[in-house]
């Protein structure tokens, strides 16, 4: 009976929880604001201390030239603030602008309802510097959800020093073969790259069949075999001492970020796969180091194939869909995209911008750093294969990486692993679909 | 009378060089065990590439800008501000959290009412109920209050003893303490609350001071709760503010000034646990024994 009782309480005080939920929710979209009206608005972003510096630094500049508008910015380090979204965006309260990841964009968006349709603002939102195809990945069902920033694409950066100090020239590393070659160079215990995720066996598969491993819709491109292939290529540079194997690189690198492995840092690996608004942080690390980093061509099957490096937008602008000032948050989201004021002030604290225009002024005033201009001429050189939204989301990312670890031990044979990661991928999206 | 004194001479020597053995044992251990800390130190003077890549402590210059700047913080505020909030937040948590816990515990360990069994349970129940399963309904509460972005959903739970581990600890701890003492202050004329506060709050002070040192630490670390519920940033707390300026995925992070606020921010707890530090010992060694 007791029991009975208490859970009778429990659920009546969940539903109504919920129900006030809702009543607050409806409450929020009704009301609307005038033009002149003056209006508070909430801008949240992650990040390290410059791009707060820059960004907090702009707001104040739109501040003053729309006295109006009120902003609120909200901004922490990266940690936690998966979190944080996750309980804002069930509670309703996420700010009215704010910055969003990839893989946000389509957990929060799957049914193309997650944010504001942003075609409503085009008037005050200038899109001409997008091209089609970088609008298009921030839209779903013909609504304009996300603006892209910036564009990463998966680079290979290299130690010149080192590659230097072994006699190996680094604008002559065109091809996977190049880098066994420059591994013959290298000594026992140093290597030319490091391949520590799927991410390289994505690549090299995009090269090898120009699709991405996972298409816009969530299907997986490749069968068993063909993963198994690119797991056995992994493993033929493994062999040719191109790259430490997978224990190895369990042991020194971990879940670690590259640019913070020691063996990096000394020059041991002396090659780092990585997305090319990374590369910044290994360049300061060996520039400390008193070495220098370069990105060469991306190294492909042959000389003149296809690059297929992976591609994805890092970071995307959103508006709430609960906001009460869509307006208000438009012309801010327009004065950091496309006012030149706006743009110099954010410099590439966020990347270069996908903007062209942006990042015209960005260039022509001299603001774009050279590890930013060789992440952006490789961008520009490397014609990459826009990688799925759903490729970074957790779960797909615990079904490949396992397997893969898995194979690169030794536990699995690559028949296997190919299998056990194109089922295992399949599933989890399904899950991911059916929440 | 000779040969007494060389035996004398025999065992003080063997005394000495026992003691000194252990002390070198004693202090090669310590090292080792605080060599984190010291390394932590050191590494608050290094570049990047010198923290990734030594396992030495000593850095190849002292220079105290990763201290100045850790302290200015890329934000439109300086750490001050992060350390006020800090207190603002843990100071009303510990405290109400030793009077909630010990009223909650002296009536389960002292008193007798109906369901006393199963509202024992059910509150050592919450003990094991995963904090993410009530995070969204809670945000959900906080939110239909209207108390988002304030300290009240991070101080509110510890009024009502929501803290079941610190209500066990102090009721095992209660019930060590024979019930005679109780009955000696009963002829004496005490009421039940003058019992707590005149005969039992004494006795019970050491624990009380484990709970209050907990609480401390606790909070001082909690760093998702104030994440999720407060979106100002001049009212993080330091948990939060040291994690501001990482975010490998965009950019150079100044590791040597988050380890500088980091030592910085322990500070506090240190300091604590150290003027506490006896009293700290005597509760957990006695909260262990039961009568």
């Amino acid at each position: 009976m007791k029991v009975k009782h208490i859970v009778q309480t429990a659920s009546v005080l969940l539903a109504s929880t919920l129900l006030l939920g809702a009543c607050g929710q409806k409450k929020a979209s009704s009301t609307k604001d005038g033009d002149d009206e003056k209006v508070t608005i909430r801008f949240s972003w992650w990040g390290a201390d410059d791009r707060h510096k820059a960004t907090n630094a702009a707001v104040k500049q739109f501040e003053k030239e729309n006295p109006n508008i009120a902003v609120k910015t909200e901004y922490a380090g990266w940690d936690g603030q998966v979190e944080k979204m996750a309980t804002q965006m069930a509670g309703g309260t996420e700010s009215d602008l704010m910055q969003i990841t990839y893989d946000w964009y389509q957990t929060y968006n799957a049914d193309g309802t997650g944010f504001a349709d942003l075609n409503a603002y085009k008037d005050i939102v200038d899109l001409s510097g997008y091209s089609q195809s970088m609008l298009a990945e921030g839209t779903t069902k013909d609504k304009l959800l996300a603006i892209p920033y910036s564009n990463s694409t998966h680079a290979y950066g290299v130690n010149q020093t080192v590659y230097a100090k072994y006699g190996v020239d680094v604008s002559k590393l065109k091809t996977w073969n190049d880098y066994k070659d420059a591994a013959k160079k290298f000594p026992e215990g140093s290597y030319p790259l490091m391949i520590t995720s799927f991410n390289e066996i994505t690549d090299y598969l995009g090269q090898k069949y120009g699709k991405s491993f996972i298409d816009a819709s969530g299907k997986v491109s490749f069968t068993a075999s063909q993963v198994a292939e690119g797991l056995k290529w992994w493993q033929s540079m493994v062999d040719a001492k191109v790259t430490p194997s997978m224990k190895e690189v369990m042991e020194n690198v971990g879940t670690a970020d590259g640019s913070s492995v020691k063996e990096v840092v000394n020059g041991q690996y002396a090659g780092f796969a990585a997305w090319s608004g990374n590369m910044a942080a290994f360049n300061q690390v060996l520039k400390d180091g008193g070495m220098k980093m370069t990105i060469p061509s991306m190294p492909r099957i042959k000389a003149d194939g296809r690059a297929g490096s992976m591609q994805k937008p890092t970071m995307l602008f959103a508006i709430s869909k609960d906001t009460k000032h869509a307006k208000a948050a438009a012309k801010l989201l327009n004065f950091l995209l496309n006012d030149p004021k706006g743009v110099k002030t954010l410099g590439v604290t966020r990347g270069l911008p996908a903007n062209t225009n942006a990042a015209k002024i960005l260039e022509k005033n001299g603001q774009v750093d050279d590890v930013t201009k060789m992440a952006a001429e490789y961008q520009q050189t490397t014609k990459g294969i826009n990688q799925s939204p759903y490729y970074e989301m957790s779960q797909v990312l615990e079904a490949y990486d396992a397997p893969m670890k898995a194979y690169g031990l030794g536990q699995l044979s690559a028949d296997e692993a190919g299998k056990k990661i194109v089922t295992d991928v399949k599933d989890a999206i399904k899950q991911i679909k059916n929440q | 009378m000779q040969q007494a004194t060389a035996m004398n001479n025999q065992i003080k020597w063997r005394r000495r060089l026992n003691s000194g053995v252990r002390y070198v044992l004693l202090t090669a251990v310590a090292l080792i065990m605080l060599y984190p800390i010291l390394w932590l130190f050191g590494a608050s003077f290094k570049s990047n590439a010198e923290i990734f890549s030594s396992i030495s402590f000593w850095p190849k210059s002292f220079d105290f800008t990763p201290y100045v700047k850790g302290w200015r913080t890329g934000t439109e505020f300086t750490f001050t501000t992060y350390f006020i909030n800090t207190f603002k937040i843990v100071i009303p948590k510990v405290v109400f959290t030793v009077v909630s816990c010990t009223l909650t515990a002296y009536g389960f360990a002292r008193f007798d009412f109906p369901g006393k069994k199963i509202l024992f349970g059910l509150m050592l129940s919450t003990l094991f109920l995963p904090a993410v399963v009530t995070r969204i309904p809670l945000y959900l509460f906080w939110r239909n209050f209207g108390m988002l972005d304030s300290y009240v959903p991070l101080i509110a739970n510890t009024v009502f003893a929501a803290e079941p581990f610190f209500v066990f600890m102090l009721v095992q701890f209660l019930r060590s303490v024979p019930r005679d003492y109780d009955e000696a202050a009963t002829i004496d004329g005490c009421n039940s609350f003058q019992i707590l506060i005149k005969i039992l709050l004494p006795i019970l002070k050491p624990s009380l001071v484990s709970v209050a040192l907990f609480q401390f630490i606790w909070s001082i670390n909690d760093f998702l709760s104030p994440l999720i519920y407060i979106s100002s940033v001049q009212k993080y707390p330091i948990a939060i503010a040291l994690k501001m300026a990482i975010d490998t995925s965009s950019g150079v992070v100044a590791w040597n000034q988050v380890i500088a606020m980091s030592l910085i921010s322990l500070l506090p707890s240190i300091i604590l646990f150290f003027t506490t530090s006896k009293q700290f010992v005597e509760g957990m060694a006695t909260g262990g024994i039961k009568g």
